[in-house]
């Protein structure tokens, strides 16, 4: 087969109108390769059959485990928020950190990077750092557009540290995108990319990021004297009480859902569902107007979680009785907790929300099948593949290409969309160059985190936007964020330049 | 269009039969929409409801599962596949919810400055277009499926998995309905809020 070059390009030229034209993305992605070939299919250049593996496509979107964690990894996101959680963190932050500028911005930054560790949803951090923080940051005399700027590119952390939605989406499209290249190569025997690869190859850059970020903060304040914040506005925050076991929490549920992926008790999926479940519990025991009886239970309930974890070291002849005991407490936690969050009515709304959410994520991983399929009735792939056989410089030429590319349409299209549309194309093509897939996997996440800042349609702007006080213009606020892009691009070429920060830490774990 | 029309046509329906006639079709036809986009948003709190429990079996079946095998070194085949089962529908079922409440992700850059009117064009044009064909083609295709699936009584393609996995198979020309529905409701329940802000969501 050959490829069409006209209906690739009609089909590009369709969907960005499309997108561009403010109907649901949803509706562009499926609807204009839709189109399109249809009109393939009356001028005779389009095989219909390749439209029928749509349903088949679904169907493997409902069964594919890696995307449980989706929709687990959402709720603990938004029941953090909503629980008022990590809200206490960030006060807990505040005050910690006393008079000092300095002290300020990096526990931010270090609290920021918790919340993104233990799951990170971008636009809930950046509400709730916009309305707790960024007041404080403000009343220590920082300026408006470094105190903006911090907030939109910490809040956006949650989606390169992982555990994170980009890396488990990503590890989808480039774990098919390799197995495609490695078949194309005549290699078999497939050593499969897992999620878990991906998760340990973002971390370290991940990180770097957050000290590129803390580096730039520190310069940048770095004239400025210890300031006097008055006692009466520190009062205001010291409400928010229980400062041990708000930052305690955060490390168990980092521990919960990393740590048992790293030791091998659970896939990354049960990790997701974990997490939720020890969220459930902290959230219903550090509940405010909080019944005694279910606080007690869902208190008992995270000792026990803790205790699931080391029942291994338990000598044989108690553990089956004890364990089974344990299991119980668990168990009745959860219920409990559900039981107690429902009743003070936070529960319900974080349910709700988090069936909207997945809806919307799996909306675009439906309608990226039907894109996809159309892309190959048309021989797009052997197209894309001349092409970049064709660019200079090998594997970097492409490479470069690939990567400018993502971070132009980041500026118009969010993460999921820009992953659903350029990892199944230029995917193969540049695995097949011999690139490792981690790296690669990396490369893109580090690249998407500009998406979210690049305006116009940065998310995170628009989030900050939302909350952020109205005397702030919209123009302060882009150019906020033109030093943290510059931070973000350095990581990329710092990662792109030596690939071991990504490859170090999955052949240390996984290897 | 459609809302200068009661006006006009009210102070004018005792002068003329036409208007008359005009202004009575026009009502009966805003209380089938009104009755259509009542029907759409009850249908979507069912939806809504069966995702939430889902959700809940998904999760409690995950998190079974680990401790069973953490802890206990065994595990059921069928807890595993009522937990895929659950994510399957919900993953499928949560498409039509979000429209209902046009969650869908939006890019805005023009629309912001798009007239109400406008706005209203896009939303008919982008379901009479996309919308439709699309779930219309999903559903002509995964019916068929489905029901060789359920005469069979095709059972997980785990071993020793649950049966009834018609029932996930039967998740996509549902969602396909639904999501016609649901589409379908969205523009309708706009018709008549002329130059109406753009709902950010």
């Amino acid at each position: 087969m050959e490829g069409h070059a006209f209906y690739i390009i009609l089909l590009f030229a369709s969907l960005f109108m499309a997108i561009l034209s403010g109907m649901p993305a949803l509706f562009a992605i499926a609807g204009a390769p839709l189109l399109v070939a249809g009109i393939g299919i009356l001028a005779g250049s389009f095989e219909p059959s390749f439209l029928h593996a749509f349903p088949q496509r679904v169907l493997g979107m409902m069964g594919n485990q890696l995307f449980i964690a989706l929709p687990l990894f959402v709720f603990m996101g938004l029941l953090l928020e909503k629980s008022g959680l990590a809200r206490g963190m960030l006060f807990a932050a505040n005050r910690l950190s006393g008079n000092s500028s300095r002290a300020l911005v990096l526990s931010v930054l270090a609290v920021s990077t918790l919340i993104a560790a233990t799951t990170g949803i971008v636009g809930a951090t950046i509400i709730m750092l916009g309305a707790i923080s960024y007041p404080a940051l403000i009343r220590a005399g920082i300026s408006q557009k470094l105190a903006s700027g911090l907030v939109v590119s910490a809040g956006t952390l949650g989606q390169i540290i992982p555990p994170s939605i980009v890396l488990i989406i990503l590890s989808d499209q480039i774990s098919t995108a390799y197995q495609e290249a490695q078949r194309a190569k005549g290699v078999f025997a497939i050593e499969p990319v897992t999620v878990s690869d991906i998760f340990a190859g973002a971390a370290a850059p991940g990180l770097l990021l957050v000290f590129l970020y803390a580096g730039y903060l520190v310069f940048k304040l770095r004239g400025d004297t210890a300031k006097a914040v008055p006692a009466k506005e520190m009062q205001i925050e010291d409400r928010e009480q229980k400062s041990l076991s708000l930052l305690l929490s955060p490390l168990f549920l980092i521990l919960a859902v990393l740590g048992s992926i790293i030791f091998g008790i659970a896939t990354p999926s049960e990790a997701a569902a974990i997490g939720a479940g020890g969220t459930l519990l902290l959230a219903s025991m550090l509940q405010e107007r909080q019944n005694r009886g279910s606080s007690l239970l869902s208190s008992a309930g995270v000792v026990a979680m803790l205790a699931l974890g080391m029942t291994q070291a338990l000598p044989a002849d108690l553990k089956f009785p004890l364990s089974l005991a344990v299991s119980g407490i668990f168990g009745l936690g959860l219920l409990a907790a559900t039981y107690d969050l429902l009743k003070s009515r936070n529960l319900g709304p974080v349910l709700v929300e988090t069936v909207y959410l997945t809806g919307m994520i799996f909306g675009i991983v439906l309608a990226a099948s039907l894109l996809s399929l159309v892309f190959r009735g048309f021989g797009g792939d052997i197209l894309f593949n001349e092409l970049a056989v064709n660019l200079p410089g090998e594997k970097w030429g492409a490479l470069l290409v690939v990567m400018l590319l993502v971070f132009m349409l980041g500026f118009i299209l969010e993460f999921i969309e820009i992953i659903f549309i350029v990892v199944p194309i230029a995917g193969p093509v540049l695995l097949g160059l011999d690139i490792n897939p981690v790296w690669l996997a990396v490369l893109f996440a580090l690249n998407l985190q500009t998406s979210f800042l690049t305006p116009p349609f940065g998310v995170a702007l628009f989030y900050f936007r939302s909350v952020a006080p109205p005397d702030i213009e919209t123009a302060t606020i882009y150019r906020a964020v033109v030093p943290f892009v510059i931070l973000q691009l350095i990581a990329l070429f710092i990662v792109a330049m030596f690939p071991q920060i990504a490859l170090y830490l999955p052949q240390l774990l996984f290897r | 269009m459609h809302s200068n029309w009661p006006g006009i046509a009210g102070q004018l329906s005792l002068s003329t039969p036409g208007m008359y006639v005009l202004d009575v079709c026009e009502r009966i036809g805003d209380a089938m929409i009104d009755r259509f986009t009542r029907f759409a948003d009850q249908l979507n709190k069912a939806t809504l409801v069966l995702c939430i429990l889902l959700f809940a079996t998904m999760a409690g079946s995950t998190i079974a599962t680990v401790v069973m095998r953490h802890v206990f070194n065994s595990g059921f085949l069928w807890l595993q596949d009522l937990g895929m089962f659950a994510f399957g529908l919900l993953a499928i079922l949560s498409l039509p919810c979000a429209l209902n409440v046009d969650r869908h992700v939006r890019v805005d850059i023009f629309r912001v400055r798009q007239s109400g009117t406008m706005q209203k064009r896009t939303d008919w044009f982008g379901t009479a277009f996309f919308l439709i064909p699309v779930f219309l083609l999903l559903l002509v295709y995964s019916l068929p499926e489905f029901t060789i699936s359920l005469a069979i009584g095709e059972s997980s393609p785990q071993i020793g998995g649950l049966p009834f996995y018609f029932i996930v198979k039967a998740g996509i020309p549902v969602c396909a309905v639904l999501m016609l529905v649901q589409g379908v409701a969205l523009v309708l329940r706009r018709r008549g809020k002329i130059g109406d802000q753009l709902d950010v969501g």
